[in-house]
C-alpha cells in the first residue's frame, strides 16, 4: 500500500488526462454494482498494443464471459486482473474501492482466483496437498508440522461439495486429465473467492463432468460470486452465460446481456468475417482404407471397425474411453497388444510405429500439437517437411532449396500465410494446426487421424480446419476423427463410434446421427 | 528509465553491426565480441600473446585436441543430454590403440582404437535411449567405467614409443599445415556436413528438440540417439590417437578432468542446455575464447589458482550476453514483423 502513491505520482502526467474517465467509470458502477470493474485498459507488449481502452465488468452472481479469437487479448486482460502482469495505463476498481494489483498475491487477498487453461499441478504430490499448495493447514501447537489429516478432511468436503468424487489422498499423476481440470477448480473453489475466473475449464472434460461444472457454476452464483468465464464453445457460453463481452484485437466489439445475443452474432463479432456452416455431402468409396480387427492395447479391448477411403468417421467418446490411445497405437505411437490392421486392403505385418505407418502413408495430427504435433524451434518449413525426409531426400543429403518449395507448396495448400521461416511456437492455434496439416499432406497421407483437431482453436480458424477436413475427404482420402465436440461430429462424420471403457459400444450412421443420441450411448 | 534507455543504445549498435540485415552475425555476435574482448584485452595487457609463436602454440597445439572433443560434446547437448564420459571414452580408445599398435603393427591399432571408441559412445547411446538413462547418470558411469578399463588393460603401466608414423600423423606438416590443424578441420568439415545437410543430422536436431514430437514425425528417435553418441565417441577415439602420437605415450590419465573444460568451451559458445540449440561454429569460438583465456592467464603471471575463477566469470558473462542479444533479436524481429504486416 505504501507504494501506491508513489507509482501514481511518477505517472502522474498522463493520468490527469484520464482521470475523468476514471471517475465517469466510478459513476457507472454505482448504477449497476459491478464488483471487479477495469476502466480503459491498455497493455503494450514491446510495441505491440494488445489491449487498447478495454472497460471490463464483473458482476456478483452472475456468470460473465469473455469471448474472442485467439490473441485477441482475453488472457492479457485476465492477467493484469490476476496480477501476473500490470496494465500501462487503466484503473481497476473492486466493490468502489481502486486497487492495484501487482502480484497473484495481491489478487488473491483482493478475492480474486483464476483456474488456468494449462493445467499447473503438481504431479507427484497428492490431491489434497495441491489444494492447499501455498497455504497448508498447520498443526496447532507444533511449528512447522502440516495437519494433513485435517487437510484432506477439508479436500474431501470441498469435493464432496463441488459434487466429483476423488479421493484427496491420490497421487495426481494417477489422476486422468478431466479429474486434474477438477483438482484445479476446487483449488479456486475452496478460497471462496468473490471473483473466479474460469479459462476454458471445459477443454478436457465430458459432457456429463460439464453438466456437473455447471451444476457448481451456479451454486457459486446463488453464493454471490462473480463468474468470469472464457471458452471457445458457444454452446456452452448460452448455457451458463449471464452477460457477454467479446474482445477482437485488443478491443471491446460487443457488450451485450447473453439473453439479447444470437449465435452467428457472437461469431460475426469475434472474427470480424462471417463463418459459413460447412456443408456435408458424403463422398466415401467403396474401398476400405483402415480396417481394425479386435485390437488390444494399454486402455482399449476388442476394438473392430473400419474406415473407407473419402469417408469420415468419428470417434467418440468420454475423456478416458481409450479414443486417443486406440488411434496412437494404430499410429503405432503406443502399445498395441494384439489384433490385426488393414491398410487400404493390405494387412500391416509386424508392429507399428510412426515410421512404418508414415511409409504406409497414415498421417496423424495429435491432441497435443506443441508435444507431439510438432518439433518447437524448428521453423514452419522445416516443421512441414520433417515427416517426408526419408522420401523427398532418399539419398539422405539435403537440398534448401528443394526443401523450401516443398514446405511452401503445402503451406499454400493448407492456406497458411505466415511465412514458413516463423517458428511454430509464435503462431495461433488454428495456425499450429495448418501446419501439423500439411506436414501429413506433403507425405500424401491416404488415412489422416485427426484427434481433437480443433482443440483450442478460435470459431474462424475452426471453420477453416472444417472444411480442409472436409475437401480431404472429398479427394477420396479416408478420415479418423476422434472428438469429444458433440457439434463438431454432427458437422462433419459419415459415421461415428462410440467408445465407452476401452470398447466400441455403437456404431451410429449420419441419418440416426443427433446430438442426444451421441452422448446418450457415451454415458 | 535507465535501464531501458541503455536497452535502446545497445540496440542502435547492433543494428550499427548488422548491415544487410544479415542475421547469420548477429547469430555469433555474443561470442565473436566476446573473443574481440578478450584478444584485444591480453593483446595489451600480456607480454608475448601476440606473437607468432605462441598464437601458433595456442591455436595448433592447444585448439585442434580441445576443438575435436567439444564437437563430440556439442552433439550430446543437441540431443539434450550431457556426455562426461568423453575424457574416458579417448582415455581408453588411447590405451587399446596403445597395446594394439604395440602387438599387432599401426593399421590394427588404429581400427582397434577407433572401434573402442565408437563402442562406449555406442553403449552410451543404448542406455540412454533404449534403457532411458539421463544422460548424465549413464555417461556419468561409463565415465568410471572407461577409466576403471583403462587402468586393468595397462595394469598400472605407462607404454611409450610408438612407430615414427603415428608420431608423423600428429605432430607432422602436410603442405605447410600442421597435421593436427588439418585433421580438426577435416573432420569439422564432415561433420557439420552430416548436421547441417543430411537427413541423420536434421533428425539428432529434432529429437533434441522435441524428442516425443520428432518420433511422432516418424524419426526413429532411439536409432538416432544411438547414432548421435557414436558419432561422439568416433570423435574421442581420432581425438585420442592424435594425442599418443603427440605424447609418444598412453597412460590411463590421459585426458583426466577435461570434461569440464569441454563443457564450459560448449557454454561459453552460447549453447542451451535445453537441447536443440547448440551447433558447431558457436562452439568452434567457444573453445578460441577459452584457449586464449588460459593461455593468457599462463602469460599474466596468474596464479593458476584464479584460473577457474576467471573462466567461471567468462561462462556466465558469455550466458548473459547471448541470453541479451537474443532478447534484442527477437525485439527486432517482431519490429521488422510490425512493419510488414501492420500487427501480429
Amino acid at each position: 500500500m505504501n507504494g501506491k502513491p508513489d507509482a501514481e505520482a511518477a505517472v502522474s502526467g498522463w493520468i490527469c488526462s484520464w482521470k475523468q474517465d476514471g471517475n465517469s467509470g466510478v459513476h457507472d458502477m454505482k448504477e449497476c454494482q459491478a464488483i471487479l470493474e477495469m476502466n480503459h485498459i491498455y497493455k503494450q507488449y514491446s510495441g505491440i498494443t494488445v489491449l487498447e481502452d478495454v472497460t471490463f465488468r464483473a458482476y456478483p452472481g452472475e456468470v460473465q464471459v469473455l469471448l474472442g479469437a485467439n490473441g485477441a487479448g482475453k488472457s492479457t486482460l485476465m492477467n493484469i486482473v490476476s496480477g501476473v502482469t500490470a496494465c500501462d495505463r487503466g484503473r481497476i476498481y473492486i466493490g468502489d474501492r481502486e486497487v492495484c494489483i501487482r502480484s497473484a498475491a495481491d489478487a488473491a487477498r483482493e478475492g480474486i482466483a483464476m483456474i488456468h487453461q494449462e493445467l499447473s499441478l503438481f504431479q507427484e504430490r497428492s490431491v489434497y496437498q495441491n489444494i492447499f499448495m501455498g497455504n497448508e493447514r498447520m498443526k496447532k501447537n507444533l511449528p512447522f508440522w502440516t495437519d494433513s489429516k485435517r487437510m484432506e478432511e477439508e479436500s474431501r468436503k470441498v469435493l464432496e461439495e463441488m459434487g466429483f468424487a476423488i479421493n484427496p489422498g491420490e497421487t495426481v499423476k494417477n489422476l486422468s486429465i478431466a479429474q486434474q481440470q477438477i483438482v484445479e477448480i476446487a483449488k479456486a473453489v475452496w478460497k471462496r473467492a468473490d471473483i473466479l475466473i474460469m479459462d476454458e475449464p471445459t477443454s478436457s472434460l465430458t459432457e456429463a463432468e460439464v453438466a456437473r461444472l455447471f451444476c457448481l457454476i451456479r451454486r457459486l452464483k446463488e453464493q454471490g460470486c462473480a463468474i468470469i468465464y472464457i471458452s471457445h464453445k458457444l454452446d456452452e457460453l448460452f448455457r451458463i452465460g449471464d452477460r457477454i463481452t467479446v474482445l477482437f484485437q485488443g478491443k471491446v466489439c460487443l457488450e451485450e446481456s447473453m439473453k439479447q445475443v444470437t449465435k452467428e452474432q457472437l461469431v460475426k463479432s469475434m472474427s470480424g468475417k462471417e463463418v459459413q456452416r460447412v456443408k456435408k455431402v458424403s463422398c466415401a468409396l467403396p474401398q476400405e482404407a483402415l480396417r481394425a480387427v479386435n485390437l488390444n492395447g494399454r486402455r482399449f479391448r476388442d476394438c473392430s471397425f473400419y474406415v473407407k477411403k473419402g469417408e469420415i468417421v468419428a470417434l467418440t467418446g468420454m475423456v478416458g474411453a481409450g479414443r486417443s490411445e486406440l488411434v496412437k497405437a494404430i499410429f503405432g505411437a503406443d502399445a498395441l497388444r494384439s489384433g490385426d490392421i488393414y491398410l487400404f486392403g493390405k494387412r500391416v505385418s509386424g508392429r507399428p510405429s510412426p515410421s512404418a505407418s508414415i511409409a504406409g502413408r497414415i498421417g496423424f495430427l495429435p491432441e497435443e500439437r506443441k508435444q507431439q504435433g510438432l518439433i518447437m524451434g524448428m521453423d514452419v518449413g522445416k516443421n512441414i517437411v520433417q515427416a517426408d525426409l526419408p522420401r523427398l531426400f532418399p539419398k539422405r543429403i539435403l537440398s534448401r532449396k528443394k526443401e523450401r518449395e516443398t514446405a511452401r507448396t503445402f503451406a499454400g495448400e493448407v492456406m497458411y500465410t505466415q511465412g514458413i521461416q516463423r517458428l511454430p511456437e509464435k503462431l495461433s492455434g488454428g495456425n499450429q494446426q495448418k501446419v501439423v496439416l500439411a506436414k501429413w499432406l506433403c507425405t500424401d497421407s491416404d488415412l489422416l487421424i485427426f484427434d481433437e483437431p480443433t482443440k483450442g482453436i478460435d470459431a474462424a480458424a475452426r471453420a477453416e480446419i472444417y472444411q480442409q477436413i472436409l475437401d480431404l475427404a472429398g479427394k477420396g482420402k479416408g478420415i479418423l476423427l476422434v472428438s469429444s465436440d458433440p457439434a463438431e461430429v454432427l458437422q462433419l462424420s459419415d459415421r461415428v463410434y462410440v467408445m465407452r471403457e476401452g470398447k466400441i459400444c455403437k456404431e451410429l450412421a449420419r441419418s440416426e446421427l443427433t446430438a442426444n443420441k451421441i452422448v446418450a450411448s457415451e454415458l | 528509465m535507465s535501464c531501458r534507455y541503455s536497452f535502446e543504445r545497445t540496440e542502435k549498435r547492433v543494428m550499427l553491426v548488422n548491415v544487410n540485415k544479415k542475421t547469420v552475425i548477429s547469430a555469433y555476435l555474443p561470442q565473436l565480441l566476446l573473443l574481440a574482448a578478450v584478444i584485444l584485452f591480453l593483446g595489451r595487457e600480456a607480454e608475448g600473446f601476440l606473437t607468432l609463436s605462441n598464437l601458433r602454440n595456442v591455436l595448433v597445439m592447444q585448439v585442434p585436441f580441445l576443438f575435436l572433443l567439444s564437437m563430440g560434446m556439442t552433439i550430446s547437448v543437441v540431443v539434450k543430454g550431457l556426455d562426461l564420459s568423453i575424457g574416458a571414452n579417448m582415455a581408453l580408445s588411447s590405451c587399446v590403440a596403445g597395446l594394439v599398435i604395440k602387438s599387432q603393427g599401426m593399421a590394427a591399432g588404429i581400427a582397434a582404437g577407433i572401434l573402442a571408441g565408437c563402442l562406449l559412445g555406442a553403449v552410451n547411446g543404448l542406455l540412454i535411449a533404449k534403457v532411458k538413462l539421463p544422460a548424465f547418470i549413464a555417461t556419468y558411469g561409463m565415465d568410471w567405467i572407461g577409466k576403471g578399463l583403462c587402468y586393468v588393460l595397462m595394469m598400472g603401466t605407462t607404454a611409450y614409443g610408438f612407430p615414427k608414423a603415428l608420431r608423423e600423423l600428429s605432430s607432422g606438416e602436410t603442405a605447410g599445415i600442421s597435421n593436427l590443424l588439418l585433421a580438426a578441420g577435416i573432420i569439422y568439415g564432415i561433420y557439420s556436413f552430416i548436421l547441417y545437410h543430411t537427413v541423420p543430422g536434421r533428425n539428432i536436431y529434432a529429437i533434441g528438440l522435441n524428442l516425443e514430437g520428432a518420433r511422432f514425425s516418424g524419426v526413429m528417435a532411439d536409432r538416432t540417439m544411438i547414432c548421435a553418441y557414436i558419432m561422439n565417441g568416433f570423435l574421442a577415439a581420432v581425438t585420442g590417437l592424435l594425442y599418443i602420437g603427440q605424447l609418444d605415450a598412453v597412460d590411463p590419465t590421459i585426458a583426466e578432468g577435461w570434461n569440464i573444460k569441454l563443457i564450459a568451451a560448449v557454454l561459453i559458445g552460447g549453447a542451451s542446455m535445453s537441447g536443440g540449440k547448440a551447433d558447431l561454429n558457436h562452439t568452434l569460438l567457444g573453445v578460441l575464447i577459452l584457449s586464449f583465456l588460459t593461455n593468457g592467464i599462463n602469460l599474466l603471471g596468474i596464479s593458476s589458482l584464479w584460473q577457474q575463477l576467471v573462466i567461471g566469470l567468462v561462462i556466465i558473462c558469455s550466458i548473459f550476453m547471448d541470453k541479451f542479444s537474443r532478447l534484442i533479436l527477437e525485439y527486432r524481429e517482431k519490429q521488422n514483423w510490425i512493419k510488414r504486416e501492420g500487427s501480429l
